[in-house]
């Protein structure tokens, strides 16, 4: 078989979302039949790229070909037919439906008006023994597990002959042997020829099955080569590249120099578990003190949080709050008695109540405050509300609907809601998510003063920058597992990211 | 100082500009449909204003209104309760099984605890097992049905006791007893959904349920709270129906709950939750019995009258729809 070095041949590709560059200038070129990985971190362009490949989105210039042939941009079906299937985190299986007819659907080219099962179901033993399960055509989808599911998923790719497969982080939601049995199967497909796109941030994984890869960084090819000569420490490194110069950590600190945590522990917690993906997890915090949680996206940062907010399930471990062991909370509500409280990561979804007004929404965390015997007090509640509200500038009217507000000042009116009831334990979850510089700067400003005031802290934010800014230590979080403590002047948005790409033995190891 | 009041005049004008026609018609179009109703009416029906008739619509009013009212707290925190029906039917029977066998007032009580029971199986199965309420409450409403036939075995249970006519069909002064009574619920009602703490919190879980459990409201007994008021409003109907009629009968329920369903709609309050009110459903019952009051005395046949009620919900979730689509894309901008 002689192999064409550039099967896939990418050149000048761009994609602008508005004036920002989600990609920039990529050249790259991948030779038929290699397993090749994408490699970078969240925000890094990865998804733009697939995107682009598998036809989700246009891009704003430059090339893709495809065995010589140039792609139609921005049609799904298009790169379909010319042989590009993608696999991403969320299956598009349907439960209700058969193992064969979830392989067989969309496929019309042997229905006239009747499906000829026999066929079929021939077909999708070829299909199963080459991917070496033993999935039966007539099981429903609903009883299948998630690996295979995704198999069926891969069969179905397969099916349509498919001869690039893009894989998005395929092993996210698989327990360790599905993951060995996933990655023995695309090393099969690959000496059957089929060219494989792999995303994923576990580069174990990648130094097993890939033969090179692509470094991206700010939409930029940082690295593109085979894989020879690779460690993951190197990769790591090269990912990374120059530290960034964090100027919100230089402001914050010259503003608040005396902000550092009390000598007292207020919390800990031992061997808490959740969600069956949760495990081992122990830490303290400190009176006044800001705890960062680093890691990637899904990494089990939120995970935490919710377990302590009372919204975890199979909820294990202990916890002890001012010397005294308490059960983990059951409920929110549980949660806010004991003082803790959690701006979540969903401001409009989960967060606020949008049709309300702003001091309705300020004081529906303890409604009971704005009564008058049994009854709403209206100007209780905004009289009330400002109080909160006084040290956030709200640029808004109090009795705007906050649906009307801006990102930046439904923020703030998360944050005063949440601590208006003088909580002992603020958890943030990407309190900077979509508002503008300005304002982010106001938020962790407020956060600092807050930690003065001897609330403590838990920061959760993807933008590693603001964690390393305003926490005065970081744990880093990676499957579910605490993996690192940073403190001091360690922490720093590299070793943030280097301790969540690499494994826990080879840090302590 | 020029500034200041040129500020001030600017800040006045500018809020003169966000009360719009198109916003405020849309809010209070059902008060304009209602006045532009008794107009027409009056023209059509010569003896539409005639006190009479007019506490002739009140107290046909009477039996559908308290039941939208308890409804209408239901459809705010995002349900719905398909079953009022069957619980109307269920009280009218057991209470009118029990004049006369014991007292007026162990009828009435266990009558309205029937309610409660009827409508606590309802939000049992809502929050705790999680039955979508649409499909819970049918169930249950023919369940409740069934068991008012199997407890009446189909025949009518006649009351003698004349004092149990109060309810139903006495009047105190000139106004009728159940007139009275629809007024209180929709006054103790209504205040407590627009005013107290209660209101206020059933509003936000009907508005974001997640949110509200969030922010530490006990969601699920809020709910469970809603099918019980329900369901008290369902029974207290059922005894008033009973009552005038001096009879229990199993198959009165069977095409209540729609128009129940529809006063609420009429009036505004959301299908989807979060927004809506008890005067609101006060002038959609009204709507509803002032139509049929006027098709009735142009004798136009109860089949037609059937069509009409069906278009003018249809047409009232779609006004609700569009111009809730309408208000939120104006508030987006």
């Amino acid at each position: 078989m002689s192999r064409d070095s550039n099967f896939i041949l990418i050149q000048n590709l761009s994609k602008k979302f508005g004036d920002f560059y989600a990609n920039k200038n990529i050249n790259i070129s991948i030779p038929q039949g290699d397993c090749h990985a994408f490699i970078g971190q969240n925000g890094s362009g990865k998804s733009t790229l697939i995107g682009m490949l598998s036809g989700r989105i246009t891009p704003t210039e430059g090339q893709i070909f495809i065995d010589n042939e140039e792609l139609h941009y921005g049609v799904p079906h298009k790169s379909r037919e010319i042989g590009i299937a993608t696999i991403f985190q969320e299956l598009t299986i349907i439960p209700e439906m058969t193992a064969l007819d979830n392989v067989f659907l969309g496929y019309k080219k042997d229905s006239k008006v009747f499906v000829n099962k026999k066929q079929r179901v021939q077909r999708f033993k070829e299909l199963a023994e080459m991917l070496n399960t033993k999935i039966s055509p007539n099981t429903l989808a609903s009883s299948l597990s998630i690996a295979e599911q995704q198999t069926l998923e891969i069969m179905r790719c397969l099916n349509l002959n498919s001869k690039i497969l893009i894989l998005d982080e395929p092993t996210s939601s698989l327990a360790q042997y599905e993951r060995d049995a996933l990655l023995e199967t695309l090393l099969g497909l690959k000496k059957r020829g089929i060219t494989i796109i792999y995303v994923s941030h576990h580069l174990n994984e990648i130094m097993h099955i890939c033969d090179s890869f692509t470094i991206l960084n700010s939409g930029n090819v940082i690295e593109h080569t085979t894989i020879d000569g690779w460690t993951k420490e190197k990769i790591v490194h090269s990912m990374l590249g120059e530290e960034v110069d964090s100027d919100f950590k230089k402001l914050l600190d010259s503003e608040y120099p005396h902000q550092q945590p009390f000598d007292e522990v207020l919390f800990s917690v031992k061997n808490l578990s959740s969600f069956d993906f949760l495990k081992n997890i122990s830490f303290h915090i400190k009176k006044g003190e800001i705890l960062g949680l680093g890691g990637l996206v899904g990494s089990g940062r939120t995970a935490i949080a919710s377990t302590l907010y009372g919204l975890g399930a199979k909820v294990q471990g202990e916890m002890m709050l001012e010397n005294q062991e308490i059960n983990v909370p059951k409920s929110p509500r549980e949660a806010i008695q004991r003082g803790i409280v959690l701006a979540p990561e969903d401001r409009k979804k989960i967060g606020l109540h949008l049709d309300f007004e702003v001091h309705e929404n300020v004081n529906i965390i303890d409604l009971p405050r704005t009564g008058k015997a049994m009854f709403f007090s209206k100007k209780k509640s905004k009289q009330l509300a400002r109080e909160y509200m006084e040290d956030y500038k709200l640029t808004r009217p109090i009795e705007s609907r906050v649906k009307n507000l801006s990102g930046g000042n439904q923020q703030k009116v998360l944050l005063s809601k949440v601590t208006s009831i003088n909580p002992k334990i603020l958890i943030v979850d990407e309190p900077t998510r979509g508002i503008d510089l300005g304002v982010k700067l106001e938020v962790l400003r407020k956060l600092k003063e807050l930690a003065l005031t001897g609330v403590s802290i838990i920061v959760i934010s993807s933008e590693l920058e603001e964690v390393v800014a305003v926490s005065n230590r970081v744990l880093v979080v990676s499957q579910g597992e605490i993996v690192n403590e940073l403190e001091g002047d360690n922490i720093s948005v590299n070793k943030i990211i280097a301790s969540s790409f690499l494994e826990r033995s080879e840090l302590h190891g | 100082m020029d500034n200041n009041l040129l500020q001030q005049e600017s800040v006045k004008l500018s809020r003169l500009k966000q009360i719009n026609f198109k916003t405020l018609s849309l809010k209070y179009g059902v008060v304009v449909a209602f006045l532009a109703l008794i107009i027409v009416s009056s023209f059509l029906y010569t003896g539409f204003l005639n006190p009479t008739n007019i506490f002739n619509m009140l107290s046909q009013l009477a039996i559908i209104g308290i039941m939208a009212a308890g409804m209408t707290y239901v459809m705010i925190t995002g349900g719905l309760d398909m079953s009022v029906g069957g619980i109307y039917a269920a009280t009218a029977v057991v209470a009118a099984s029990l004049v006369d066998t014991s007292s007026i007032f162990v009828a009435v009580l266990v009558g309205l605890c029937v309610g409660l029971i009827c409508g606590l199986i309802n939000g049992v199965l809502v929050t705790k097992l999680k039955v979508p309420p649409f499909v819970a409450t049918l169930g249950t409403g023919s369940v409740f049905t069934g068991f008012a036939l199997v407890y009446s075995n189909a025949q009518p249970f006649f009351v003698k006791n004349p004092d149990y006519k109060f309810f139903g069909s006495h009047y105190i002064g000139v106004i009728p007893v159940s007139v009275i009574i629809m007024f209180l619920i929709f006054v103790i009602l209504g205040i407590s959904l627009a005013y107290t703490l209660y209101g206020k919190s059933l509003y936000a879980v009907g508005g974001n349920k997640e949110a509200s459990h969030l922010a530490g409201l006990k969601t699920n007994k809020l709910i469970l709270s809603t099918y019980m008021i329900s369901g008290l409003c369902a029974s207290l109907s059922g005894i008033i129906l009973s009552s005038r009629l001096a009879q229990g009968q199993a198959n009165i329920g069977a095409s209540i709950t729609l128009d129940v369903i529809a006063a609420v709609v009429i009036g505004g309050t959301s299908l989807s939750g979060g927004q809506g009110a008890i005067w609101r459903t006060f002038i959609g019952g009204s709507i509803l019995i002032m139509i049929s009051n006027v098709l009735d005395s142009l004798s136009i046949s109860s089949y037609w009258q059937q069509i009409f009620k069906g278009s003018i919900i249809i047409i009232a979730v779609m006004i609700d729809f569009y111009g809730r689509n309408y208000l939120q894309n104006k508030g987006g901008s």
